[in-house]
C-alpha cells in the first residue's frame, strides 16, 4: 500500500465514523438547541456591535485571539494500533501520506483559529482605525498560528515555542504594528519546516491519533452517550444513596435500574442539566420579551422528554434485564415515573428562572403546555 | 426433576438448530453439556432461558413452564453466560442488589450471600467498582456472583471457566459441589473435558443439534466398549458414530 492509497482509505473510514457520531449527536437534540441559542446569541451580538463605543478594548480581544489560536492544539494522524506492525515494511514510502496528514491538520487548525477571529474582527474594525491590507495580514497570520499549533504537535515541536511566537504577535497587535504580525507568523512556519519529521514516527503518531479520537468521543459524549467510549461513570454518591432509599423494595427493580442509569448517564441527568443551562442562557438573552422567555420552558422541557422517551430502550435490551423475573407492567410504570420526575423538576426550575428573567404571567400557560407535552411522552 | 426438556426443537428464526432434544437435570446433579462448536449447546441454553421461541417440545423448570407463569419460571433459573454482560453504569454491589431485588431475595439474605460469595471469589474489594475497570476474569466472576446471589434452584452455566484464574476455577467447582449438596441442579456447557469428567455427574453429548449420547462416564464407557476411556475418548467415539 502506498502513501496516497493509505491516505484515501483512512480518510474515508474516518469520515464514515465521524458522520456516524455526528448523527448520534444530532439525534441527541442538545446539538440543535445549542445551535439555535448560538443563532440567537449572534442576533444579540449584532445589536451589541451597533451600539458599541469606540473606547471598547477590542485591541486586547484581538491580541487574545492570537494566544487562543496557539494555545489549543490537536492533531489527527489517521493511524491505528495495527499500523505499528503492518506499516513497518512500507515506512520509507509514506511521505505522501505524511504530507496529506500535515495539510489536513493545518487546514483544521486554520479553521479553528479563524472562527473567533471573524467575530472579533467585526468588533475590531468598528473601534480601531485599520486598513484592509492590515486586516488581511491579521487574518492570514492567525490562520498560520492555528495551523502551526496543530503542526507543532505532529512534528514534536515544543508547545512553548508556538506560544512564545503568539505572545510576540499579541504584543505587536497591542502596540498597533499589525503588519509585523505577518513576519512573526512567517518565521514560525520556517521553524516548523526546519524541525519537521523526515520519517513517519509510527508510535508517536499512533498515540496522537488515539488521543485525538478519545477527545472526539469525549466531546460527542457531551451530547449523547457514546457506545464506543470507555465510560468512566461517576458514582454520584449522594444521588445514588437517594435512589437506594426510594427504589429499594421488591418489584421496584426497574425503578432502581432506570434511576441509577438516569443519574449517571449523559443521556439522563447530564442532558437535563445541559438543556437547563442552555435554556437559562436563552431566557437571559430574551429578557424584555416575556413570551420569548416563557417559550423556552415548553421548548426545552419538550426536548428533554423527547430524549428521555427512548432512554430505557438500551437497558431493556440488555441480557440481564431480559432475564429479570419481573412483569412488563413494572417496567412501563418505572419509566413513566422517571419521565414525570424529570420533566416536573425541570419545569419548576425553568419556571422560576423565567420569573427571574421577566417572563411574568406568560409563565403559567407555558408551564401548563409543558406538563401536557411531558405527559404525552410519559404515556407514549 | 429440576429441568425437563422434552422433544425440544428450535433455533433462530426460520433456521432450526436443535432437533428433538431430551435433557433432564435432577436436584443435586451437575450435568455437562458437551459438543463441538455449533453443536447447539448455546441454542439449547437460550431455549432454557426463554430467550428463543420454542418450535416444538417442552421446557419445564422445577415444574414451571415459561408460557404459563413467566415470572415464577424465571425465578427458578440463574444464568452465567460465556461472555460477561454487565451494566456499565452500575457497580458490582448495585448489580447484586438489583438481581436480588428482581429475584425476590430479601435484603439480609442478599447481603449475606453477596459478602459470602464475593469473599470466596476474591471480589470483596471490587464490590464498589464499575465494570469498566474490571479485567475479563473479574467480569466473569461478577457474572458468577450475580447468578449465585439469586439462590435459584437451577443454575445454567455456559463455559464458566473462560478467563478465570486457577484459584477461581477451583473455588467455583467447590461452590458447585456445595450447591449440589443443597439440592440445586446445574446444567453446564464446557469444552474443558478433563474438568467436566471429574466434576459432572452425567453428560449430554450434542452433535449437529441432536443428542448423540447421554449418561454417566461408566454408562458411556459401556456403550462404546471403552473400559478405561476418558471423556475425551468417549466424546470422539460418540462424534464418529454420529457421523457414520
Amino acid at each position: 500500500m502506498n502513501g496516497s492509497t493509505l491516505w484515501r482509505d483512512r480518510l474515508s473510514s474516518s469520515m464514515v465514523e465521524t458522520m456516524k457520531y455526528m448523527r448520534y449527536m444530532a439525534n441527541g437534540g442538545l446539538l440543535f438547541t445549542v445551535y439555535f441559542v448560538l443563532l440567537y446569541g449572534l442576533v444579540v451580538y449584532g445589536r451589541f456591535l451597533d451600539e458599541v463605543d469606540v473606547s471598547f478594548p477590542s485591541r486586547w480581544l484581538m491580541a487574545a485571539c492570537f494566544l487562543l489560536a496557539a494555545a489549543y492544539r490537536s492533531s489527527r494522524t489517521f493511524l491505528v494500533e495495527a499500523d505499528q506492525v503492518f506499516l513497518l515494511p512500507t515506512l520509507s514510502r509514506l511521505q505522501p501520506f505524511m504530507n496529506r496528514v500535515r495539510l489536513y491538520n493545518a487546514l483544521f487548525g486554520m479553521a479553528r483559529a479563524v472562527v473567533p477571529f471573524l467575530f472579533v474582527s467585526a468588533l475590531y474594525v468598528r473601534t480601531e482605525s485599520i486598513g484592509a491590507l492590515e486586516l488581511l495580514v491579521l487574518f492570514a497570520s492567525i490562520a498560520v498560528f492555528g495551523a502551526a499549533a496543530n503542526l507543532s504537535k505532529l512534528e514534536h515541536v515544543p508547545h512553548r515555542i508556538v506560544i512564545l511566537y503568539a505572545c510576540g504577535a499579541s504584543i505587536l497587535v497591542l502596540v498597533d504594528m499589525e503588519m509585523m504580525v505577518g513576519v512573526v507568523a512567517f518565521f514560525l512556519m520556517i521553524v516548523l519546516h526546519l524541525k519537521r519529521n523526515e520519517r513517519l514516527p509510527l508510535l508517536e503518531w499512533t498515540m496522537l491519533e488515539r488521543e485525538s479520537r478519545e477527545r472526539f468521543y469525549r466531546v460527542a459524549n457531551w451530547f449523547v452517550d457514546v457506545p464506543r467510549m470507555p465510560q468512566s461513570y461517576r458514582p454520584r454518591r449522594l444521588l445514588s444513596s437517594l435512589v437506594e432509599r426510594t427504589a429499594n423494595a421488591e418489584g421496584r427493580s426497574f425503578d432502581y435500574l432506570y434511576r441509577k442509569q438516569f443519574i449517571r448517564s449523559t443521556d439522563g441527568l447530564g442532558l437535563i442539566l445541559r438543556l437547563t443551562m442552555v435554556a437559562t442562557v436563552f431566557m437571559w438573552l430574551g429578557q424584555g420579551n416575556d413570551w420569548m422567555v416563557a417559550l423556552a420552558i415548553p421548548a426545552f422541557v419538550g426536548v428533554t422528554v423527547f430524549q428521555l422517551a427512548p432512554f430505557t430502550r438500551a437497558i431493556n435490551e440488555h441480557l440481564l434485564t431480559r432475564l429479570l423475573p419481573l412483569p412488563e407492567t413494572g417496567r412501563q410504570a418505572a419509566k413513566r415515573r422517571l419521565i414525570r420526575f424529570a420533566y416536573g423538576v425541570q419545569t419548576v426550575i425553568l419556571s422560576l428562572a423565567g420569573l427571574v428573567f421577566g417572563g411574568g404571567t406568560a409563565i403559567l400557560p407555558a408551564a401548563v403546555v409543558t406538563v401536557l407535552i411531558g405527559e404525552y411522552y410519559a404515556r407514549k | 426433576m429440576l429441568l425437563e426438556i422434552n422433544n425440544l426443537s428450535g433455533g433462530y428464526g426460520a433456521k432450526q438448530v436443535i432437533h428433538d432434544i431430551d435433557i433432564k437435570v435432577n436436584a443435586g446433579e451437575l450435568v455437562g453439556l458437551i459438543g463441538l462448536n455449533g453443536a447447539g449447546k448455546s441454542t439449547t441454553i437460550k431455549h432454557v432461558l426463554g430467550l428463543l421461541p420454542v418450535k416444538s417440545g417442552q421446557v419445564k423448570v422445577n415444574g414451571y413452564e415459561l408460557e404459563q407463569d413467566e415470572q415464577s419460571y424465571r425465578r427458578q433459573v440463574a444464568y452465567i453466560p460465556e461472555q460477561p454482560m454487565l451494566y456499565e453504569q452500575l457497580t458490582l454491589q448495585e448489580h447484586l442488589r438489583l438481581i436480588a431485588q428482581g429475584y425476590g431475595v430479601d435484603e439480609g439474605t442478599a447481603k449475606e450471600r453477596s459478602d459470602f460469595y464475593a469473599e470466596r471469589m476474591r471480589m470483596k474489594k471490587q464490590l464498589a467498582w464499575f465494570p469498566s475497570v474490571f479485567s475479563k476474569g473479574m467480569k466473569q466472576k461478577a457474572m458468577i456472583l450475580c447468578a449465585l446471589v439469586t439462590g435459584s434452584e437451577l443454575l445454567v452455566v455456559d463455559e464458566p471457566f473462560v478467563g478465570l484464574d486457577p484459584l477461581a476455577i477451583r473455588e467455583l467447582l467447590l461452590i458447585f459441589s456445595e450447591l449440589k449438596k443443597e439440592g440445586k441442579g446445574i446444567l453446564m456447557s464446557t469444552h474443558i473435558l478433563e474438568t467436566a469428567e471429574r466434576h459432572c455427574d452425567r453428560f449430554v453429548l450434542l452433535h449437529e443439534g441432536r443428542v448423540a449420547a447421554e449418561g454417566t462416564t461408566e454408562e458411556l464407557r459401556r456403550r462404546y466398549g471403552l473400559e478405561n476411556g476418558t471423556l475425551d475418548d468417549l466424546y470422539v467415539r460418540a462424534i464418529e458414530e454420529a457421523e457414520r
